[in-house]
């Protein structure tokens, strides 16, 4: 079989179907609805196979987002607390982060290649510096204190909270120790850390059966649009 | 039961916001019908155990009915309550709060014995040793502590600066917008003069600087006539459902609604026993109660008119507005902007007169009110705000901070001098040379997406040192290398990376520069791209490293169909679950750091990964122990954890 | 030279950056605050190398005809378009060649920019996230032949979550599920979360430091 042959039959099966959907249904007259149909249902064929519509979608979904992008940078960032702070209210000291942001150009220039790493330093020096404390305050410090097991969690008649709790810190414990890279093979570690990976794959599963259920809403989402806002064969 | 009682549950909810000064009767009544109707739906059901249920409805919807007796009360008679005099409050405390910029005082007082006669209390501050005392906050009654700061007042000099900006900025737009203004005005009636009130409301709006003003008016207009329309209409039908008798109950129960009510009350405080013919007195007082109701459609007519009243009465302020367009004059933008200037100077002075100033004393009162009547208390003793050099609540984080540094410090030091440290075997690290072998072997190309984040995230960091790895080898067998990105950044290091792990293979011509490319910012859009490429180009070995969100599964399940081999590593534990299910190995989590130490075993690397499993095991240590601290009641283990 | 600037760099603005953190002083909030909006200017121009990139990707593509050049046109034209009518339309007071719609005078640019917004970008985003929906079956499918231990307790944790979801009031699995989430789950998320944020920080330590050097790009 030649290679545009199912590219073919898949034109002219919509071409039929789109045909008969005008004359039969109360397909939207909107030329913008219409082009967000023909968009998904172009998406969507990829579920068969990579094929010449899936990739027309996917060059305007790539141009155009990229297009999105750059407005937005330059309202939003650019213009907005670079360009107009300095020229119209002339805030003259933002020259230098302008400045530095220009430094990403030299990337363009092989001789000066190097300035590139300039800005790149200043970001990674700035985040380091105010990650390190902020993830033992937000996350070492809370994330442990959330987790101890408190006497009021055995509650008269109803020890139940506290007995989890006990779980849920043998779990981290166990799963720490799961990553603790200089475990021998024979060491005391190694049971315990079989235990971490139970609890690792209990959660997993336990994120994956929500997540499934959540992705099935967004596909239930997308097919109603296409019969309610397109050929309008469910009621508004 | 519980669903039974559910629409109960959600009425009663209502019944908890208190009756604001509009209160609309007619909306209560509406609920009462819907309860009404399901405590008749449920007496038809009745069996010989939910009678108590029942009565437990029965009695919360007559609290209800009391609630909208009572308020219906007051709307009728405000109860008058003379007052003569009023307790002051007491102990007024003033301190710098700890651990700020300064600029700021908190203070808490005694509340005035008579707190609920009181409208509430106004706060005054005098810089220490001055007489003149300023009005900073008024509070409501049961305030009983404040904080005393700059936060309002340099949003008041910031919105005074901008109005001011923008009125300067305005102006002469408005000025050349003017004369288009009065043409588009002529084309509707005019008026004879000026109207006084809308005046300043007109000229504010033009500085506001519209410029379509007159057309946004028309437009505005003509949705208020539609509106019109369409609540005549509603009052013309509604009309025709109305009966002579539907009015005159309407008017009774309007004005016997709380009487009626009164009624049903008298009935529960008459201790009811269970059983079924006292329910069926219920009911049919209820049933009576439904008849009332029902009468409301006299009372929607009456809010429709009032509606309808209220739609004239814009539509002619609209029709006034465009014609008085015609008799502003420039003067009057100047005129208006000048005093507006004014005006927002004035409340810049003043706000910055209030400012807060570290290191100046301040005294206080707190002056109790009611109508008229004043109670101040004493005057608070002298305090000062501060700035603080060090925030003392976050020693522990120091302490902690500190105590990694030297953990790492230390293994990295005993690395250096030759010890050797084992470290255990991480599958998804090793295979990496298994993958990239294979894709030599078929000759196609191997795929590195280093996750979606930007440089900012470590995770991308640690997915560009495997990077390094991978391209280093993917050169020395020449195997072409496909690195497709989402951020720039990301995007401009990768290429340098790759870059120079061909030339480190001694080949630096084989590198070709279109192997490393931005695609687009988009989170989907990337994805649809590199679907698109997995499923034209088949690589042979696919990396996903660093961090990703919902396109985790998109990928990899790509990749699986495309039929690669597939090695994922992200420490996003939601998506770890699908990379899991769909990709040949899996780097979890903490391992992705643990990489580039694994691949190169540098001395450095080494030790710092040896100083993390010592953190993970005082973390661990630290759990148990305070568990232990705390159940015996030792609260120091709970605080020893905590920060701001 | 080319290495030690930006190491050096590196170095002291994370030193200060982890002080600054200590110091609630008026003058550090200011410092911090401007080195954020700082970071945001610097950020902004980092996308235009990102640009550049995208058209030579697509221009050599075009030029040297590789397969499926025809695709890059229709790229290189979608960027164009969106770019120039998001430039102009979303300009503020924006009233070039206006057109009415719905009884509102706007720019053609700006009808233009919106709708190609929702009713192009949104389809595509919507739809390419709800491919996911089959694949996840896919996925699930797979899950079905697990071989090991471990991907069995995957499979049977999340096939109770799905059930208690869906027979929520059928099945009595509700607090097992809500067990299975508020449990295992959570002891997994900690210890994983526990761990790499060590891994984070020791990682973060190891750039301040110059140790980890791979972001300067390579060795030299």
């Amino acid at each position: 079989m030649k290679k545009w042959v199912p590219t073919v039959i898949f034109l002219a099966v919509a071409v039929v179907l789109i045909v008969l959907a005008i004359v039969f249904l109360p397909v939207s007259k909107s030329v913008w609805v219409w082009i967000a149909a023909l968009l998904t249902l172009a998406i969507f064929s990829i579920l068969y196979r990579d094929n010449p519509i899936y990739r027309i979608a996917e060059h305007i979904f790539v141009g155009l987002s990229l297009g999105y992008g750059l407005a937005m940078i330059w309202h939003l960032a650019l213009w907005q607390i670079a360009l107009r702070p300095l020229f119209v209210e002339g805030r003259f000291i933002l020259i230098i982060p302008i400045a530095i942001g220009l430094l990403y150009f030299t990337r363009l220039i092989p001789k000066v290649s190097w300035l590139v790493r300039i800005p790149i330093s200043i970001a990674l020096g700035l985040g380091s510096g105010i990650a390190i404390p902020l993830i033992f305050q937000a996350t070492i410090f809370e994330q442990t204190k959330a987790s101890l097991v408190l006497p009021e969690m055995f509650a008269p008649g109803n020890p139940w909270p506290g007995i989890w709790a006990i779980i849920l810190i043998i779990g981290i414990v166990t799963t720490l120790a799961y990553f603790f890279f200089s475990r021998k093979e024979k060491s005391v570690l190694s049971p315990v850390s079989k235990v971490g990976i139970i609890f690792i794959m209990l959660g997993f599963g336990a994120t994956f059966g929500l997540t499934v259920m959540s992705r099935v809403s967004l596909l239930i989402g997308r097919v109603q649009f296409l019969l309610r806002e397109w050929l309008g064969i469910i009621a508004q | 039961m519980f669903f039974l009682l559910l629409p109960f549950l959600l009425t009663q909810a209502e019944v908890v916001s208190p009756p604001e000064r509009s209160y609309d009767p007619g909306m209560d009544v509406a609920v009462l019908a819907g309860e009404v109707d399901t405590l008749q739906a449920m007496l038809t059901q009745v069996t010989g155990n939910q009678v108590e249920d029942l009565e437990a409805h029965m009695s919360s919807m007559f609290t209800r009915v009391y609630t909208i007796d009572s308020i219906l009360k007051v709307l009728m008679e405000p109860e008058e309550l003379i007052v003569e005099e009023i307790q002051p409050p007491a102990n007024v405390k003033v301190e710098d709060v700890r651990n700020d910029v300064g600029n700021q005082l908190v203070l808490r007082w005694n509340l005035s014995p008579d707190d609920s006669l009181l409208d509430g209390y106004v706060l005054y501050r005098a810089v220490e040793g001055k007489q003149e005392f300023k009005q900073i906050q008024v509070l409501p009654p049961g305030a009983d502590s404040t904080n005393d700061n700059n936060d309002l007042l340099a949003r008041m000099i910031e919105y005074g600066r901008d109005e001011i900006a923008s009125l300067r900025r305005n102006l002469p737009r408005a000025k050349r917008a003017l004369p288009k203004l009065k043409q588009d005005a002529a084309k509707f009636p005019q008026a004879d003069s000026l109207v006084p009130g809308i005046k300043n409301n007109l000229v504010a709006i033009i500085l506001g600087y519209r410029r379509n003003t007159v057309r946004q008016f028309e437009l505005d207009m003509e949705t208020a006539k539609r509106n019109a329309e369409r609540v005549q209409i509603k009052i013309d039908s509604l009309r025709g459902e109305i009966t002579a008798e539907q009015t005159e109950v309407f008017t009774e129960h309007v004005n016997a609604l709380a009487s009626g009510m009164v009624d049903l009350q008298s009935m529960v405080q008459e201790d009811l026993p269970p059983g079924a013919a006292e329910l069926e007195a219920l009911a049919e007082e209820t049933s009576k109660l439904r008849a009332k109701i029902q009468g409301t459609t006299v009372y929607r007519v009456q809010k429709l008119e009032a509606d309808l009243a209220n739609l004239e009465a814009e539509i002619a302020s609209l029709e006034s507005m465009i014609a008085n367009i015609a008799f502003i004059e420039e003067a009057d933008l100047e005129e208006y902007a000048k005093s507006r200037t004014e005006r927002m100077q004035g409340l810049i002075e003043d706000s910055e007169g209030k400012l807060l100033k570290n290191r100046l004393s301040y005294r206080y009162k707190v002056v109790a009110v009611r109508g008229d009547l004043q109670a101040p208390s004493e005057l608070s003793a002298a305090a000062s705000p501060s700035a603080q050099l060090f925030h003392t609540q976050r020693i522990n984080v120091l302490v902690a901070m500190i105590f990694f540094f030297s953990l790492v410090t230390f293994f990295i030091s005993q690395a250096k001098r030759g010890k050797n440290l084992f470290l255990r075997k991480i599958a998804g690290l090793e295979a990496i040379d298994e993958a990239v072998g294979r894709a030599t072997e078929m000759g196609r190309p191997i795929l590195f997406v280093p996750g979606l984040s930007t440089i900012g995230d470590i995770a991308t960091i640690a997915a560009l040192n495997i990077l390094q790895g991978i391209a280093k080898k993917a050169a020395q067998y020449d195997t072409p290398i496909i690195v497709p990105n989402r951020d720039p950044i990301v995007y401009t290091v990768a290429r340098e990376i790759v870059k120079e792990a061909y030339s480190d293979a001694g080949r630096p011509d084989a590198f070709n520069p279109d192997s490393v490319f931005f695609i687009t910012t988009s989170q989907f859009a990337y994805v649809a791209a590199v679907n698109g490429i997995m499923l034209r180009e088949k690589p042979a070995a696919n990396f996903f490293l660093g961090m990703f969100w919902a396109e985790s599964l998109l990928l990899a399940e790509t990749g699986n169909i495309s039929g690669a081999i597939q090695i994922a590593g992200t420490d996003a534990s939601a998506q770890l679950p699908f990379f899991i299910t769909a990709c040949d190995y899996t780097i979890i989590g903490e391992e992705l750091y643990a990489a580039s130490a694994y691949l190169s075993r540098e001395p450095n690397l080494v030790g710092t990964i040896k100083g993390q499993d010592w953190g993970k095991a005082t973390i661990a240590g630290l759990l148990i122990v305070l568990t232990v601290l705390a159940m015996f009641g030792i609260e120091f283990a709970v605080k020893l954890l905590t920060t701001v | 030279m080319k290495r030690r600037i930006p190491l050096t760099l590196t170095l002291v603005l994370g030193i200060v950056m982890m002080i600054q953190f200590f110091i609630p002083h008026q003058f550090s909030q200011d410092f911090k605050n401007t080195a954020l909006e700082w970071l945001r200017v610097i950020g902004g121009f980092a996308f235009i190398i990102g640009l550049a990139s995208f058209i030579t990707h697509h221009y050599t593509k075009i030029k040297h005809k590789k397969e499926g050049w025809a695709y890059s046109p229709i790229a290189l034209g979608a960027l164009v378009v969106m770019a120039v009518v998001g430039l102009i339309g979303r300009s503020p007071n924006m009233n070039w060649i206006p057109v009415t719609v719905q009884g509102q005078q706007i720019s053609v640019f700006t009808y233009l920019f919106s709708n190609f917004f929702t009713h192009m970008m949104i389809p595509l985003g919507a739809t390419m996230f709800s491919v996911l929906a089959f694949y996840i079956a896919s996925a699930a499918y797979r899950s079905f032949r697990a071989k090991s231990l471990v991907s069995i307790l995957l499979l049977v944790a999340a096939f109770v979550i799905m059930l208690a979801i869906i027979f929520y009031n059928v099945l009595p699995l509700g607090d097992l599920g809500e067990w299975l989430l508020s449990v295992p789950n959570m002891a997994a998320k900690r210890g994983i979360l526990l761990g790499a944020s060590l891994g984070g920080i020791a990682t973060s330590l190891k750039i301040i430091l110059g140790i980890e050097r791979g972001y300067l790009g390579g060795t030299k």
